[in-house]
């Protein structure tokens, strides 16, 4: 089998650049590890979506190796013995399928976190080889292509924007989001709208969100949200020159001896060797298992693995660092009318709170990188909510207690939580590489990921969620807690693979080429070498459109 | 106000109604539990707050749980294991003739022991599952659970081509 351009992964990393190339006619081979479940797959199924492995591998075939801090040192665990499951979505489209959709552009100072703020001892800070200029054409293309919903209003950090406003209007809000604004003028703080990546009204196939009140963790079943598979790869297909295939789990990059990628090696569904070549390749398979795959990719050419030569491959992952906190809204606490509308599900909040994303304290030692708090409900999903009333003070309760508290939290209150997003400091304990002895079911070695985090996160973390817990005070919520770890949102996760202008500190190129393999692109959260205060996926987004333009331009139109 | 709570009020009735008949009704229909039914019913009663364990089919629900060869065959062994344990520890016959305040004697000297601290919490996981999965899975029957919380489902809800595990075939199927 060959393509003009082979995509290993099909999440956001790949999709436009899946989308981008078909359309322009050149062939295109997608190979999935997961399998291609489609929009009327999707239902409101908690059983499906959350409590059991359906949109996940089964980690008695596939594991990771976590290598958390511990005391003064780290303690390796594999999450199937710890009953941790750390994978995101594995299926056609990715985790992007499950995502709730809460974007953020990354600020321009983002770009250049070393030179704005300078050094910080012990992590590994570098300004990205690119700029926010650089990428706003390509933020702006994510808002029409992939759709995104929202509202642009002035505030102290609102980047630059090429166009005046979103070109899809805000979704339907609940009451709370006005209270979160007069709680917000209250305090003197900017409460700002949330883009989201939902559709607020139909964009060809795609209909309208229909406020299911299931968005993350759930497929959608209107197509609303911008997933890769939904918003991307489907007219990708439609060109006849994408051949998407599942259940395709590549496990080697074949070099031909003279630094050049020829073929991709994969497990087809019934486990049998199966290879794809082509002119270029794209690896998108988010960011651990992007590194895992370099690294499973030696050969005499690449000893240490694909792209490797520097030993640069797995270093400086990260992920988002932050804190959560949450808040019960009691019924009774708000009118009538108000507890009502409170209770009303399905309508969304889309606030979150920006005046600290740059922080000014003498206590932080003067100008630092701050962070944002979006504020959202808690999930609907009511059997995770219930797992989650089952103790007191570690203790388990049961009996009436256990009801009494069950049916106060399902009918007397509606809990409002916060998310605090703040850099994760890229360092040296962080990073990917590969286990020595623990494989997965194909005999291949699994991701052995370490999980250092900086201080200077939770310092960050801990500043920001505190004005949070002012918000949540102030706006009448009760029983008000909150905190802040080194424990990694594991849907959060980019670099090991940070792109750059020295092979000898970076993998990638600014066009997230590899500085070793003229025909190997990296196109997931890999290539950041940080993250920004904000969820990655739009930035991921517009990276891959970005790439594809480079693309375009190496390769041309096919038919040009 | 009132329009949230009388949703609550009216999905609660048949509890209120079963609350005022004789306690000597409801001892009997305790007394009619398996031990296994008892030890669920002891952790989510039928009482003044709602539906229990029973009426959710929580012991039945386990029961699906304990065939499903997908899932983890030691998780599904440590589940079943505890209720062997539980068998050697205790006289289920004698438990099933205790009433409520004996049973949960004998629960809180299980929840005393490094096994059952961890196994009754399990169960109680199970148990929500029951309470609040869709109906589809034979818990949750007529969608009391939903109900005595007030729960509004989302939509779509599950039809047997998508639910689990049929959804795996339906996927290579399509």
């Amino acid at each position: 089998m060959k393509a003009r351009i082979c995509v290993i992964g099909s999440g956001a990393g790949a999709g436009p650049i899946i989308s981008e190339m078909s359309k322009a006619g050149h062939e295109v081979i997608v190979l999935e590890k997961g399998p291609w479940i489609k929009t009327e797959h999707f239902s409101k199924d908690e059983m499906v979506a959350t409590r059991r492995s359906v949109y996940t591998p089964d980690l008695r075939d596939e594991r990771h190796v976590l290598n958390r801090p511990k005391g003064d040192g780290f303690e390796a665990k594999n999450t199937y013995d710890i009953g941790k499951d750390i994978w995101q979505g594995n299926v056609v489209g990715g985790s992007s399928n499950f995502m709730s959709g809460y974007f953020h552009r990354m600020k321009p100072k983002d770009f250049k976190l070393l030179s704005s703020y300078g050094p910080t001892e012990g992590a590994n800070i570098v300004d990205w080889p690119i700029s926010y200029e650089d990428m706003e054409p390509y933020y702006t293309k994510v808002e029409t292509e992939v759709g995104i919903s929202g509202r642009a209003v002035n505030h102290p950090f609102l980047e630059e924007r090429s166009t005046e406003d979103y070109p899809y209007p805000p979704l339907a809000e609940n009451i709370v989001a006005k209270k979160l604004d007069a709680a917000g003028k209250e305090l003197g703080y900017n409460l700002v709208p949330v883009p989201r990546a939902i559709l607020s009204r139909s964009k060809e196939d795609r209909s309208a969100c229909y406020m299911s009140n299931y968005c993350g963790s759930f497929g959608c079943s209107s197509d609303a949200k911008g997933s890769s598979r939904a918003a991307l790869i489907n007219g990708a297909l439609a060109t006849g020159n994408c051949e998407l295939i599942p259940n395709a789990k590549v496990f080697h990059l074949e070099t031909n001896g003279k630094g050049k990628l020829v073929k991709a090696w994969y497990y087809d569904g019934e486990e049998k060797k199966q290879s794809v070549e082509a002119d270029i390749f794209v690896v998108a398979c988010q960011a651990i298992e992007s590194s895992r795959l370099l690294l499973m990719s030696k050969n005499k050419e690449f000893e240490h693995g694909l792209a490797n030569n520097y030993d640069q491959v797995g270093k400086n992952l990260v992920f988002s660092a932050g804190g959560v906190g949450s808040c019960n809204l009691f019924y009774s606490d708000f009118s009538e009318d108000d507890a009502f509308k409170l209770a009303l599900p399905g309508l969304f909040i889309n606030r979150a709170l920006y005046d600290w994303y740059e922080i000014d304290d003498p206590d932080l030692g003067g100008k630092v990188k701050g962070g944002l708090a979006d504020f959202v409900w808690e999930h609907a999903n009511p059997i995770t909510k219930a797992v989650k009333l089952k103790k007191d003070n570690g203790k388990l309760i049961w009996g009436s207690e256990l009801k009494k508290k069950m049916k106060a939290h399902f009918t007397e209150q509606r809990m409002l939580k916060f998310e605090v997003f703040v850099d994760w400091n890229p360092n040296d304990n962080c990073h990917v590489s590969l286990a020595k002895k623990v494989k997965d079911k194909w005999n291949d070695p699994v991701a052995n990921v370490k999980l250092g985090f900086h201080d200077q996160d939770i310092k960050i973390g801990r500043y920001v969620s505190q004005k949070a817990v002012e918000v949540l005070k102030q706006v009448g919520g009760k029983n008000v807690s909150w905190g802040v770890g080194g424990n990694p949102p594991f849907n959060l996760q980019a670099g090991g693979c940070r792109f750059g202008t020295d092979p000898k500190t970076s993998v990638l190129d600014a066009n997230c080429r590899a500085h070793d393999v003229d025909n190997l692109y990296v196109t997931d959260g890999s290539f950041m070498p940080t993250g920004g205060s904000v969820t990655f996926t739009w930035t991921i987004y517009a990276n891959s459109f970005r790439v594809a333009d480079h693309l375009l331009e190496r390769l041309g139109t096919a038919n040009a | 106000m009132q329009r949230v709570l009388l949703t609550g009020v009216a999905a609660q009735l048949p509890w209120l109604m079963a609350c005022t008949h004789d306690s000597k009704d409801k001892a009997d229909a305790s007394l009619k539990l398996t031990w296994k039914q008892a030890i669920l019913d002891q952790l989510i009663p039928a009482d003044q707050y709602g539906p229990g364990a029973v009426d959710f089919l929580a012991d039945k629900y386990i029961d699906w749980y304990l065939q499903d060869e997908l899932i983890d065959p030691s998780d599904r062994d440590y589940v079943a294991n505890g209720f062997k344990k539980f068998e050697d520890q205790f006289d289920t016959k004698q438990f099933e003739s205790m009433n409520a305040s004996e049973r949960e004697t004998i629960i809180r000297k299980t929840y005393e022991t490094s096994w059952g601290k961890s196994w009754l919490s399990r169960i109680m996981t199970l148990s929500f599952e029951a309470m609040l999965t869709h109906p589809i899975y034979n818990g949750n029957p007529e969608r009391i659970g939903w109900k005595w919380l007030d729960h509004t489902p989302g939509q779509p809800e599950p039809s047997q081509k998508i639910m689990y595990p049929n959804i795996f075939s339906t996927i290579n199927e399509s």
